[in-house]
């Protein structure tokens, strides 16, 4: 099962954090169809924050479709976002993979890593760069 | 909130207890060694001293025996209130609103009339029964020491002995009560407690007291009232009686003021008295026989004083907390 | 009791009470709904023990009105499913931690003792212990189990976390929001310690010299308002005076939090979503401006701090 990591320093609300790891999940198919999320209650368990919070990211989450909650029984994953080329075997992915490798035996730090990642997702990206607010 | 308030109190109790168990016990073991006294030495009964076996001397023996202990039970029987006051009574309140524990008492489903009254009780009436039972012991124990003691309804006897003992406590603890709820300081309503029982047990015993009931008078001579007549040097009012006043009259019957240390020491007070024309005296008393009246008087005054001073804690309670 | 279903946990209409030295607090109007996990944040002295102790029956309003589901609090003890957790966690001192229980029982009609002794359990809290002798957390656990014994449907707590170690307030807040996940009852906590807040609290309450600064939901909050950085201004800056809650002056720029009326960042601003805690300290931080503006009368007019 999904465990969120919350951190209540970051800015970011925590009840987006929830959505946006939930869909992390989903992408990477770490999260599939008919999974169940967990409780409010198992959230708080580990993470000591407020249960309503928990229950307005899964509400959000069914907004979009992505979530349905069956009263009693708990919240359940309806439609995965992972694509077959964000599977773990895609080929985009494991290229990827081979380059982040490269990387690093090319002697590239992390923090490099993530820039050159992030500036490459930037230019890619740049007609949509404030679609994925949300 | 009774089981609450008796698991607070269950220590100050306990120890309340041992401790007039131990000033009973003390009371026990001189009223049988009196008993004893007594039956060794052949004055069985005397609680004066009059013609027969009670002889002046066999007497004048037996205080001199008893006289410490005479002396001194009196003052502990009236520390012991005082004492009970300081440490159960003020300490009721006062301590936890120091502690804050007022406020968890006070935020749960207990009214605050209820935790005043009955913290006031669970604390106050066991307190109050020891004390009651203390005084009724002690009215027994001293009873065959009437004559050196002089008697139960002269100081310190009366207030020693019935149902005073129990009265003072009241008093003390309702001061205690209601000044920890005054001040919030258990060393604050410590002070008050010693400082204002003093004054309620003097003042009331100078200024209330003799006035209960109306005194006894007896009007006579200079030489009935100085004894130096038929009895042989005792008083004309009885031993064991309580004189709260005299009175001087020259021979026409004017009141006349006398000075005792006007007398010289080699002549006699009753010629004294007739040097400064005095012809006739008289004196109010109370009778030893009146004690239990006298009693009743003074519980009631002492206990209606606690109930105004209870009430002011409660006052408090009402109006203010935090 | 006026038990309507619909009445709020609690609610307040220009609540005012007045000590010796002063009004603690004044015209306080709020609404907090069921449900909720309300912060009560503020300066020490704003009034938010004041406010607690009102709730609970322990202080009687001087003007005004305070409700608690509904019931206006009396003089028979605190409302039966209002609990309340004070700030020194008072509880008797030579009790056993069993005693402790049992004293809640005994003052208590509404108790489950079952449930009690269970969260004492849970925080791993011997019962034979005496009061006295347990550390910080496990004192505000008991604390905590005492009140949550009571079975309320409000739970107020008194700057619970203050006085404990990391560990122990993480653990604390951990059993607090369980209960909440489980049984839906409303909080009102209040701290000074903002950070702690954060992801716990989803409705604020903020009080300043006895007034209510800032109420509603955390996310309306934060969704209307914006933190502007843009150039340092020379004179005027670029918002209605009435939009800015606060500004602070750098060497080289200007940060503003400003109430957002729709508008659009300036040329050159850039706008942000605040924080709950950069929000609520711009709100105290304006409101110790005005109180300190309000006895020095020669200050300055502009709402400038030096940062």
């Amino acid at each position: 099962m999904i465990e969120f990591r919350i951190d209540r320093r970051s800015g970011v609300a925590t009840y987006l954090q929830i959505v946006q790891q939930v869909k992390h999940a989903l992408r990477l198919g770490l999260l599939e169809q008919g999974d169940r999320l967990p409780t409010a209650k198992e959230v708080v368990a580990a993470t000591a924050i407020n249960p309503n919070t928990v229950l307005r990211a899964y509400q959000e989450l069914g907004r979009e479709g992505l979530v349905e909650s069956r009263p009693g029984l708990g919240t359940f994953v309806s439609r995965s976002l992972a694509t077959p080329a964000t599977a773990e075997d895609a080929p985009l992915r494991t290229g990827l993979e081979k380059w982040v490798t490269a990387a690093r035996s090319a002697g590239l730090a992390r923090e490099d890593v993530e820039a050159l990642v992030k500036d490459a997702i930037d230019r890619g990206f740049s007609s949509e760069r404030r679609s994925d607010i949300n | 909130m009774l089981w609450v308030a008796w698991r607070q109190q269950r220590l100050q109790l306990l120890i309340a207890t041992l401790l007039v168990c131990a000033v009973g016990s003390v009371m026990l073991y001189y009223r049988i060694s009196a008993d004893a006294y007594m039956q060794d030495h052949g004055i069985v009964g005397c609680l004066r001293i009059d013609e027969a076996a009670c002889t002046a001397s066999a007497m004048s023996a037996f205080s001199d025996a008893y006289k410490a202990y005479v002396s001194i039970i009196p003052m502990v029987l009236l520390c012991l209130p005082v004492l009970l006051g300081m440490f159960a009574g003020a300490p009721l309140f006062a301590r936890e609103i120091e502690q804050g524990t007022h406020i968890f008492g006070l935020t749960q489903s207990v009214g605050r009339g209820r935790w005043w009254a009955t913290k006031s009780m669970v604390a106050g009436v066991p307190l109050a029964l020891l004390m009651l039972g203390l005084g009724l012991f002690g009215f027994w124990a001293l009873k065959p020491l009437n004559h050196v003691t002089r008697g139960p309804v002269m100081t310190p006897g009366f207030e020693t002995q019935g149902l005073t003992l129990a009265a003072y406590t009241v008093l003390a603890f309702a001061i205690g009560a209601a000044a920890g709820l005054l001040f919030r300081n258990t060393l604050a309503a410590m002070a008050v407690v010693l400082g204002l029982y003093l004054v309620v047990l003097v003042s009331i015993g100078t200024v209330a007291r003799p006035h209960y009931l109306a005194a006894e008078r007896v009007t006579g001579t200079v030489a009935e009232s100085t004894g130096e007549s038929e009895r042989g040097g005792r008083s004309w009012i009885p031993d064991d009686a309580w004189r709260i006043g005299s009175a001087y009259y020259s021979k026409d019957g004017q009141k006349v003021s006398f000075n005792p240390s006007g007398c010289d020491g080699k002549e006699t007070i009753q010629r004294c008295l007739a040097r400064q024309g005095v012809a006739k005296q008289s004196s109010d008393y109370h009778p030893a026989s009146r004690f239990w009246s006298l009693q009743a008087i003074e519980a009631g005054v002492f206990i209606a004083l606690s109930a105004g001073l209870l009430g002011l804690g409660a006052w408090t309670l009402r109006r203010r907390v935090l | 009791m006026n038990d309507a279903e619909g009445a709020a946990a609690l609610s307040a209409e220009a609540l005012g009470k007045r000590y010796k030295r002063g009004w603690a607090l004044q015209d306080c109007t709020f609404v907090l709904p069921r449900g909720r996990v309300s912060a009560l944040v503020g300066p020490n002295g704003a009034g938010k023990s004041t406010l607690m102790s009102l709730a609970t029956g322990l202080l009687s309003p001087t003007a005004g009105t305070i409700r608690v589901l509904g019931d206006t609090p009396g003089r028979g003890g605190t409302h039966p499913r209002l609990a309340f957790l004070a700030q020194d966690k008072p509880l008797y001192p030579g009790f056993s931690v069993a005693e402790m229980l049992r004293a809640g029982q005994a003052l208590n009609e509404r108790w489950d003792h079952v449930y009690a002794r269970s969260l004492v359990h849970t925080a791993g809290v011997p019962t034979g212990a005496r009061i006295s002798t347990l550390s910080g957390g496990q004192r505000t656990r008991v604390a905590l189990a005492m009140a949550l014994g009571r079975r309320p449907e409000i739970v107020v707590l008194d700057e619970p976390l203050a006085d404990l170690d990391p560990l122990a307030r993480e653990e604390v807040m951990q059993a607090l929001m369980q209960e909440v996940a489980e049984t839906g009852m409303t909080v009102l906590l209040s701290s000074h310690v903002l950070a702690d807040l954060d992801g716990i609290c989803d409705h604020l309450l903020l009080l300043a010299d006895g007034r209510v600064r800032l109420g509603g939901d955390v996310e309306d909050l934060i969704a209307s308002h914006r933190v502007m950085i843009g150039p340092r201004s020379r004179g005027e800056q670029p918002f209605a005076s009435e939009a800015v809650i606060e500004s602070r002056v750098t060497e080289r720029q200007t940060t503003a939090v400003v109430r957002r009326g729709g508008a659009v960042p300036p040329e050159g601003w850039e706008a942000h979503e605040p924080t709950l805690e950069e929000l609520t300290m711009a709100y105290l931080r304006s409101s110790r401006e005005q109180s300190a503006r309000a006895t020095t009368p020669a200050g300055p007019e502009s709402a400038e701090v030096a940062a």
